[in-house]
């Protein structure tokens, strides 16, 4: 009985002796087919071509690697290939002397299986990596030869199986994120599969195509070949490194010629990490800048102290005039001095608040030359009501600049259009606390508490859109620390200014009626370091938990400036000791109540009544 | 279709391989996490509008080794985001505990996942002018956990028995123990100390009448020999994104996550314990301090430890236990969008 099994072993002994002859041979002329093709390889005749010769010409070394495979392919493979028989390979029905070169090879693919189980068998035999020189060595000339047995498969199959080994590749690849973010496949996995990730990049098959894919005739494996190796930078530039450097990192600690590598590695990961933030945190904020005209950008470059981005949305509240005469360009409108003249200019205003918005028109014509004034009729004040909460609450009205006919004598006139409103700009800092001890032992082991967080060192002030710009000066940096023995005091000085909108209508504030500041309830500001006169406190209506600090009598001129010191006395300190670094974040709300006078002119020319 | 499977073929081979082998029983002590949680879907929602109640949920589970409850912390920024409910005082964090959720053990191998609901909130009705601000909500989770840490090592107590040695002494460099803190490398070194004398006894046979009633004696002796201590430099490392601290009294309780008990000052701080076989290392400190996400301390046989097993001979394999207690804090935090 056991006999035929002996028979059919020897038989396949032979048969893979033979098969190892062959595969020796094929071996051997694919490698010489491989040195020619690197020979005649452009990237080889530009980059030391003689010097990859060199590495690439023992043929014979990689003939006897493939041979091994290639005998243990032919002993797994149903039936060695004989002459005269029919392949059939992409409905292609091919009869010939010699196996055609496209037919599907059982050598390749066969030795690639058998090493594949080979060397992750070993491998996953030996249970925990060590990262000894020999097992890494080991490690290395595994995958290697693997990496080598993956190119002949396909060079065996005319790159055929390119597309299923390219999607393999960049499966492995990708390997560790998906493990990573997946819910646990399996117990170690992620570190098996950065290994796994590590070797085919350190080590990649794709690399040899680079020399090799002048024989990539087809152009859409070229295409699916280029895209695969942009990812494979792309991949490596941002995954990569953090990942090699966190394997490395699991080496034991130590000098390498002096050089503390552990702590290059870390600085350099640390560097990119925060090189990486600092690109999309200066992104952000220049996306911002595109998007609220550069009125923070202005502010900082001429040195500004109070400083905030107005917020970008689609509702952009605020008061506008516009479609008057001069915004046609400097075109000049002629009227007849006997015509009544009407001036249509367009009102565009939009809040929030519920309370509706006052504006009163008014319209006045100065001669050029002699300097006189005529006011036009009075325009009604105009009551704009806000429609709803939620909703978009702008309103378009076309608002008119009349003069009776006669009224304007001929010659050139400024015309103004002023709108007299009463509006609010608001401001919101965040504020971030955190415990004072968790942040000085964070400190002391050399973190950064704020790139950590993404927080900045300035707190960021967010103001509304309107004709005066709230901002907020640097008084304390973040995150204030908090401890639980003594009261925490920490600065607020906030500044109004008007802005500047050139090509627009211009304005000024002609009086400052109030000025609040929201604090939580467990906030209270020293009102006797303010450098204004506080006459209220009351509980935020609006927002639950908050009071609001009025100051009324206070300058009527620009730049307004309140300075204060606010105060977290210790019985309310808990609600500011985190239990960690995590910050508690609390936002500072302020607002300024003002009535604004805005202008938008025009030039006309009156011209002589004809005499009828 | 060939294609296809040969194409799964070399999938499986190249993720199962790299893994454990699936003879081995199941080690459940691996992986760097402990109890890890996740914003529940839609619970906050990214988007919300002014006057908006919401629920906010988090999706817990433990993914260590180690058995243990949590306590979770709620920030939010108060002007946006209140809780809802008439017994509202204000503030800007609420606190849940979590009872206790398994570890993965051999007969449990994923952990427990459990759902804690946190409570209703409510986005501010009246948010000033602004259209679109974006307010974040973090939570905090604050657990006590182990990790439990065992090789073997080889001893060597003999500078000359190199061709009587079974095994060789070797740093081993170790990755996870299903707990975020884990031992990453211990270094064995053998320290001679000088002289000592190693106490042990000898037995003798006192022949009897004819030989028939013989007596077996041990008698103690005591022997000057070179004495080698073996010492361990155990590095350890904080694998997980969140902090280590250590719990009251040394401890590990619950209670020392609660906002009233916890110490942030005990930041950095593990408590350790190390044997070799059944005999306590000495580690000069009961606690052991982290410098960024690393921290080492040396350990070796206290003075009075009994010597016996050490007497000089061949090398020989012993096993090393590490135990280290803590309490890890970890955040995650979800941006939140207010509209209108």
């Amino acid at each position: 009985m056991v006999w035929p099994i002996f028979a059919r072993v020897a038989a396949g002994v032979v048969r893979g002796g033979k098969a190892i002859g062959r595969g020796a041979k094929g071996i051997a002329s694919k490698a010489g087919n491989l040195k020619n093709a690197v020979a005649n390889s452009k990237i080889v005749q530009n980059y030391q071509r003689r010097r990859l010769l060199k590495k690439l010409s023992p043929q014979k070394k990689l003939g006897i690697g493939a041979a091994v495979g290639a005998g243990l392919a032919a002993l797994f493979s149903k039936r060695p290939q004989t002459q005269g028989q029919s392949y059939q390979y992409n409905n292609n029905v091919v009869n010939s002397g010699e196996r055609p070169h496209y037919t599907k090879g059982s050598l390749g693919i066969n030795a690639l299986i058998i090493l594949s189980i080979i060397v992750h068998i070993t491998d996953g035999l030996r249970y925990n990596y060590s990262i000894e020189p020999w097992a890494i060595g080991y490690r290395i000339f595994a995958y290697f030869v693997l990496a080598i047995f993956t190119v002949m498969v396909l060079h065996e199959n005319k790159f055929y199986l390119m597309r299923e080994t390219i999607i393999l590749g960049l499966f492995l690849v990708f390997f560790p994120a998906l493990i990573h973010y997946g819910v646990g496949l399996m117990p170690g996995a992620e570190f098996a599969a950065s290994q796994i990730a590590m070797f085919i990049v350190l080590f990649p098959f794709w690399t040899i195509y680079i020399i090799y894919y002048k024989h990539i005739k087809e152009p859409y494996f070229a295409r699916i070949f280029y895209w695969y190796v942009f990812w494979i930078l792309i991949i490596f530039l941002f995954n990569g490194i953090l990942l090699f450097s966190q394997a490395a990192e699991d080496l034991p600690t130590g000098n390498i010629q002096g050089i503390d590598y552990q702590e290059t590695i870390k600085e350099t990961r640390s560097f990119i990490v925060d090189t990486t933030n600092t690109f999309i945190e200066t992104s952000k904020e220049y996306y911002n800048i595109m998007l609220t005209g550069g009125e923070r950008l202005v502010n900082q470059t001429l040195g500004r102290e109070y400083q905030s981005e107005i917020e970008y949305s689609r509702h952009r509240t605020g008061v506008f005039l516009s479609d008057f005469i001069s915004t046609r360009g400097n075109e000049v409108r002629n009227f007849d001095s006997n015509q009544r003249i009407i001036l249509p200019a367009t009102l565009r205003a939009s809040s929030f608040r519920e309370e509706p918005i006052n504006i009163t028109f008014s319209c006045k014509a100065t001669h050029i030359q002699t300097n006189e004034r005529e006011y036009s009729r009075e325009i009604a004040k105009v009551e704009l009501a806000t429609i709803d909460q939620r909703s978009v609450p702008i309103l378009q009205r076309i608002i008119n600049c009349e003069f009776d006919a006669g009224q304007l004598k001929p010659g050139r006139h400024r015309v103004e259009l002023t709108a007299e409103f009463d509006f609010s700009t608001w401001a919101y800092t965040p504020h971030h606390f955190v415990n004072a001890d968790s942040l000085v032992e964070f400190n002391r082991q050399g973190g950064n508490w704020n790139n950590r967080y993404r927080i900045p060192l300035d707190p960021q002030t967010v103001a509304t859109n309107a004709p005066v710009s709230l901002g907020m000066a640097t008084s304390s940096y973040m995150p204030i620390p908090v401890t639980s023995v003594e009261d925490i005091i920490f600065g607020l000085r906030y500044g109004a200014e008007n802005i500047i909108s050139p090509g627009r209508s211009t304005g000024e504030i002609k009086s400052v009626n109030k000025f609040s500041v929201m604090l939580p309830n467990t906030i209270d500001l020293l009102t006797d370091t303010c450098n204004q006169d506080n006459t209220l406190v009351r509980p935020s209506e609006e927002i639950v938990g908050f009071n609001v600090w009025e100051f009324g009598s206070i300058s009527h001129s620009l730049p307004f400036e309140l300075a204060c010191n606010a105060i977290i006395y210790r019985p309310y300190i808990t609600e500011y000791l985190n239990t960690n670094l995590d910050p508690v974040t609390v936002t500072i709300g302020a607002a300024i109540d003002y009535t604004y006078k805005m202008s938008i002119r025009g030039t006309i020319n009156i011209n002589e009544a004809p005499i009828s | 279709m060939k294609k296809l499977l040969v194409f799964i073929i070399l999938l499986v081979l190249a993720g199962c391989s790299s893994g454990e082998p699936s003879f081995n029983p199941v080690n459940y002590r691996v992986g760097a996490e402990g109890i890890v949680m996740q914003f529940s879907n839609n619970a906050p929602p990214a988007t919300l509008r002014t006057g908006e109640e919401f629920t906010i949920s988090l999706n817990v589970e433990n993914r260590g080794a180690t058995t243990s409850g949590a306590v979770i912390n709620l920030f939010f920024d108060r002007f946006y985001i209140s809780r809802s409910g008439e017994y509202f005082q204000g503030g800007s964090s609420v606190y849940t505990t979590v009872n206790e959720i398994t570890g993965r053990s051999e007969f449990f191998p994923q952990g427990e996942r459990t759902l804690k609901n946190i409570g209703r909130f409510r986005v501010s009705n009246n948010i000033g002018e602004r259209a679109e601000p974006t307010t974040t909500i973090r939570a905090n989770i604050c657990y006590p956990y182990e990790t439990f840490f065992s090789t073997t090592t080889c001893i060597k107590t003999d500078y000359y028995s190199e061709e009587r040695d079974t095994c060789q002494v070797r740093t081993t460099t170790h990755r996870s123990q299903g707990a975020p803190i884990a031992v990453t490398r211990v270094q064995p070194e053998m320290i001679p100390r000088g002289l000592g004398t190693y106490a042990g006894t000898q037995t003798f046979y006192n022949s009897g009448l004819f030989y028939i009633f013989n007596e077996i004696i041990n008698l103690p002796t005591e022997e000057q020999l070179q004495l080698l201590v073996p010492q361990f430099e155990i590095e350890i490392r904080n694998l997980g994104s969140g902090d280590v601290f250590l719990g009251l009294g040394n401890t590990n309780n619950l209670h020392s996550c609660e906002p009233s008990l916890f110490d942030q000052r005990q930041q950095g701080l593990v408590a350790i314990e190390a044997f070799l076989g059944e005999a306590k290392l000495d580690c000069g400190s009961n606690t052991l301090r982290f410098d960024g996400s690393v921290a080492s301390t040396t350990c070796t046989l206290g003075v009075g430890t009994s010597l016996e097993n050490f007497r000089p001979g061949p090398s020989y394999d012993e096993l090393i236990t590490i135990h280290l207690k803590y309490l890890y804090v970890d955040s995650i935090q979800r941006d939140i969008r207010i509209r209108r």
